[in-house]
């Protein structure tokens, strides 16, 4: 298939993946909006190392108060991982 | 009078075809719209550019809503771009003074943006995180040994340290099977970043992560790379896997340096 979606595939096995249709977990789609796509210098945008700098912190925060977000982080304990 | 508004580039693709973004709002809920120059077209959109100073984005950056929401705005013209052409994803916030100075980068990093589409071109971007598994905690729930006080604590100390080294080599065999893994997967590839995604800090605070990697593959091996990653999941039960995607090829479009100016 020639058309990318932006969803999380779903496989069988023992690999953990959500349901296809779901929307993309935040943490994953943060992971590449904000660390990787193409960096040419804009005028007026932050600097590289500011945007990882918001990257990071923001990580800390959402893995703290906002677990859920989190489905990569433990998998163990994620619902119907496998 | 200077431009109330400032661009916001989503991504690169090619002139033609013309993506159908009409129905497409952006992160302000801005019409989408096409910058060409050179058989080349930046995906971009009008924010304010009041909203664009550097102190106004920082500020709306930290605030979890506003990134939430602005990520996923991008990131759906980005996948509405993917769907009808090869498609460059630029990183959340690339913000340019206005629609010139676009063109002016289409311009000056023509050649670059044009080998970064061919790269993507009929691939999609898959990601393969994996968890070691947990050891078998049998061991720390086996009750208290009877005996004298001073056996009980040398006996506690011996297995406290048997866990330990339980738990290195488990941990060990995990990190090995991970590379094994990645190396399988990077074989169905045309490109890869891992094992651990390009250095950042590891996305996983307990320490049990142990791949985060990304695989461009072309769309005609989609089925074959998926099959591996079940596949693989079997075959090693020291990791539990998490494949995402398709993904734009976000990890896949590094540009050069830029030439100081």
């Amino acid at each position: 298939m020639s058309a990318p979606t932006a969803g999380v595939a779903a496989t069988g096995g023992r690999v953990a993946a959500g349901a296809p249709g779901e929307p993309v977990p935040l943490v994953d789609l943060l992971d590449r909006v904000l660390a990787r796509g193409v960096v040419v210098s804009g005028e007026i945008t932050l600097t590289v190392a500011e945007v990882d700098l918001v990257h990071i912190s923001l990580r800390t925060l959402l893995s703290s108060v906002r677990p859920d977000l989190f489905p990569a982080a433990d998998p163990d304990q994620a619902g119907g991982a496998d | 009078m200077p431009d109330p508004d400032a661009t916001w580039v989503y991504a690169v693709v090619p002139a033609a075809p013309l993506v159908p973004l009409s129905t497409t709002a952006g992160v302000a809920g801005e019409p989408v719209r096409v910058l060409s120059h050179a058989g080349i077209s930046a995906v971009v959109g009008s924010i304010s550019a009041a909203q664009a100073e550097p102190a106004a984005l920082r500020r709306e950056l930290a605030d979890p809503d506003w990134l939430a929401q602005a990520a996923r705005s991008h990131h759906r013209v980005v996948t509405t771009c993917t769907r009808s052409a090869p498609t460059v994803p630029f990183r959340l916030a690339t913000i340019y003074h206005d629609d010139q100075r676009v063109t002016g980068m289409l311009a000056a990093r023509h050649r670059e943006l044009v080998a970064a589409l061919a790269t993507v071109t009929r691939r999609a971007e898959w990601g393969v995180q994996a968890f070691a598994t947990r050891p078998d905690q049998a061991a720390g729930d086996a009750p208290e040994p009877a005996g004298d006080p001073g056996r009980r604590g040398t006996a506690y100390l011996e297995r406290r340290r048997a866990e330990r080294a339980a738990a290195d080599a488990w941990r060990r065999s995990a990190v090995a099977a991970a590379e094994q893994l990645h190396c399988r997967l990077g074989g169905l590839a045309a490109a890869s970043v891992g094992p651990t995604a390009t250095g950042r800090p590891a996305a996983d605070h307990t320490g049990r992560q142990v791949l985060d990697a990304a695989y461009l593959v072309d769309d005609q091996r989609r089925d074959e790379f998926t099959d591996a990653v079940r596949e693989l999941s079997q075959r090693y039960p020291a990791l539990r896997l998490r494949l995402t995607g398709p993904w734009p090829a976000y990890s896949f479009v590094e540009l050069a340096p830029e030439p100081a100016e």
